[in-house]
C-alpha cells in the first residue's frame, strides 16, 4: 500500500508539473562552529551547511545558511543531514508546504542526531523566502539557524508579466546576542533576549567591504531581495537617487508599487525590489535594527551601494539638470533642457511609454496619453528625472 | 477545505508583533494603522501596538499549520512553544 501511495504521487507530480526541473540540495546542521565577529574576535554559533556526501563531516555551517536558489516551477528536494548532538529541522518559511514538510516538530517531526530526511516542495511562486530551524525556534534562531530560499523566473521577469532584471542581490538582515552564543546550554529565558550584534548576510559593520558593493552599470536592472530574519524591526534606507521600488513582498507581487526610499521590514518579511535611479551614486544603504518594544534604535549596518548608471552617454562633464515642471502633472510637461536631445518617458515596469526630440531649452511635451502612475524621464546626455502623472 | 476565513486580530499589547501563518498566505482586507498593506497577499505581516487587522484566508490543503508571532520573544511563557502561537486546524 505504501509503494502504491508512492507511485501515485509521481504519478500525480508528473502530471502535474510535467515541466518541472527536480532540484536537489544536500543542507547539514552544526553546533560546534565559529566565526569572526567585526571586532576581530570569534564566536561559537549553531547554523546550517552544505553537506558533501562523500565526506559527511565536510560541510562547514554559517551564518546566513546556503542559499537555497531554485527556478520557478522547480520540484525541490532538501536532503537534510543533521550532524550535530540535539535534534533539529528545516521549516520552508513562506513555502506554504504541507503539513508533513513543515518542519514543525509538534506537527511533524524532528530529526535527531546523525539521522537525515528529505523535506520536498514545489517551487510554485517566484520571490524571496527563507527556511530555518523550528526546535526551540526561540534559540536555535538567534543561535544562527536560518538562511534564504529564492525562487526565480528563467527568463529573469520577477513574476507572469512583471518587470524584468539583469542582476540580482540578497540582502538578509539577522541579530544575535553574544551570550546566547557565548552559553547556548542556559541563555535565560527566552523573552529576555536582547540583540547586540547586527548583520546584513552574517556580516556586520566593517566586514561589509566595497568589494561586496550593490553596482548599477549602464543598461542593468538590479532586483534587490530584502529579509529579515532578525529580533528587531529593520529599516532599509536607500540614498535619494536611487530610487528603490517595491514589486513584491513575500513571494507576491504587490496590488500597487511601494515607492519609498525607506522599507520598514518586520521579522519573517521579505521585500522584492528594483532600483531605478535617476543619478549616479556612490553611498550606502542604510539598515538601522529598532527594538519591538519602542523603536529604539539599537544596531546599524551600512551596505555600499555603487551606482554608475548613466556613465556611458557623458564623462567627465559637469551634469546639467533636467527640469520637469509641473510634477505631477495631467495633460503636458515643460521639460527644461540645457542640449538638445532625445528623451525617453519610462513607467515603473521598464517600458518605454513615450520618446521625442527636445531643443535647447523649454519644451512642452504632451502627456495626455500616458496613464496615471509614476515614470522616469531619460534624457540622452546622462540625466534624468521622476515624473508623476496624476489625471 | 473551501471555506472562507475570516480573521480579526488586534494588539492591546505594549509592544509591536509580526504574525506569521505556516502553511497560506492571507489577503489582508484591512489595517487600522499600517493600511499600506491592504489587498496585499502576506505570510508575515506586522501588527503594531493598537493596530487592528481583518485578513482572509481559503484553504485549500488539510493539515494543521502554526500560526504565530515571529517576534520570538513572545513565542514562551518560560518556555518554548507557549504565548503568541495558536493552529489553523484545516479539514478535509
Amino acid at each position: 500500500m505504501r509503494h502504491l501511495t508512492v507511485y501515485l504521487f509521481i504519478l500525480l507530480g508528473f502530471t502535474l508539473n510535467g515541466y518541472a526541473q527536480k532540484k536537489h540540495f544536500y543542507l547539514t546542521a552544526k553546533m560546534n562552529s565559529m566565526f569572526i565577529l567585526d571586532d576581530g574576535s570569534t564566536s561559537a554559533f549553531w547554523g546550517y551547511g552544505l553537506y558533501n556526501p562523500s565526506n559527511p563531516m565536510n560541510g562547514a555551517a554559517r551564518i546566513p545558511g546556503p542559499t537555497i536558489e531554485v527556478n520557478h516551477g522547480d520540484s525541490v528536494h532538501i536532503h537534510f543531514f543533521n550532524n550535530s548532538p540535539e535534534s533539529h529541522t528545516i521549516h520552508l518559511h513562506g513555502l506554504d508546504v504541507n503539513q508533513v514538510n513543515d518542519g514543525v516538530p509538534a506537527t511533524s517531526f524532528m530529526i535527531p542526531q546523525h539521522d537525515s530526511v528529505t523535506y520536498k516542495f514545489l517551487a510554485n511562486h517566484t520571490g524571496t523566502f527563507l527556511y530555518h530551524c523550528h526546535v526551540n525556534t526561540s534559540l536555535h534562531l538567534a543561535m544562527g539557524m536560518y538562511g534564504m530560499v529564492t525562487v526565480t523566473d528563467t527568463n529573469n521577469i520577477m513574476y507572469e508579466n512583471g518587470p524584468r532584471f539583469t542582476k540580482s542581490y540578497n540582502l538578509l538582515a539577522s541579530d544575535g546576542m553574544r551570550s546566547w552564543w557565548d552559553n547556548p546550554i542556559s541563555p535565560g529565558p527566552f523573552h529576555l533576549y536582547e540583540a547586540d550584534y547586527f548583520m546584513i548576510n552574517g556580516q556586520a559593520g566593517s566586514q561589509l567591504t566595497e568589494g561586496q558593493a550593490i553596482k548599477v552599470n549602464p543598461d542593468d536592472t538590479v532586483m534587490i531581495r530584502l529579509a529579515n530574519i532578525g529580533y528587531s524591526l529593520t529599516k532599509f534606507i536607500f540614498p535619494e537617487g536611487s530610487n528603490p521600488i517595491a514589486y513584491m513582498s513575500d513571494g507576491r507581487k504587490l496590488p500597487t508599487l511601494l515607492e519609498s526610499d525607506t522599507i520598514l521590514i518586520y521579522p519573517g518579511e521579505r521585500y522584492s525590489i528594483i532600483l531605478r535611479p535617476i543619478e549616479d551614486i556612490e553611498d550606502f544603504i542604510t539598515i538601522s535594527y529598532h527594538h519591538m518594544f519602542n523603536y529604539t534604535d539599537i544596531g546599524m549596518n551600512t551596505y555600499p551601494i555603487s551606482i554608475d548608471f548613466f556613465n556611458k552617454i557623458s564623462e567627465n562633464i559637469d551634469r546639467p539638470s533636467l527640469i520637469v515642471y509641473p510634477n505631477p502633472a495631467s495633460s503636458q510637461i515643460t521639460v527644461n533642457t540645457p542640449l538638445p536631445a532625445n528623451i525617453t518617458i519610462v513607467d515603473v515596469f521598464g517600458r518605454i511609454v513615450l520618446q521625442t526630440f527636445l531643443i535647447e531649452g523649454a519644451n512642452i511635451v504632451n502627456i495626455q496619453n500616458i496613464a496615471n502612475g509614476s515614470y522616469l524621464i531619460y534624457h540622452d546626455s546622462g540625466i534624468a528625472a521622476k515624473l508623476e502623472i496624476c489625471k | 477545505m473551501g471555506d472562507t476565513l475570516i480573521i480579526a486580530i488586534i494588539n492591546s499589547g505594549n509592544m509591536a508583533h509580526s504574525l506569521h501563518f505556516h502553511g497560506y498566505h492571507v489577503k489582508i482586507l484591512d489595517a487600522k494603522i499600517n493600511n499600506h498593506i491592504v489587498g496585499w497577499d502576506k505570510d508575515t505581516f506586522p501588527v503594531v501596538m493598537n493596530e487592528r487587522i481583518t485578513v482572509m484566508l481559503i484553504p485549500d490543503k488539510e493539515g494543521m499549520y502554526p500560526v504565530h508571532d515571529h517576534n520570538l520573544i513572545s513565542v514562551n511563557t518560560g518556555g518554548y512553544p507557549g504565548g503568541m502561537i495558536t493552529s489553523l486546524m484545516i479539514s478535509p
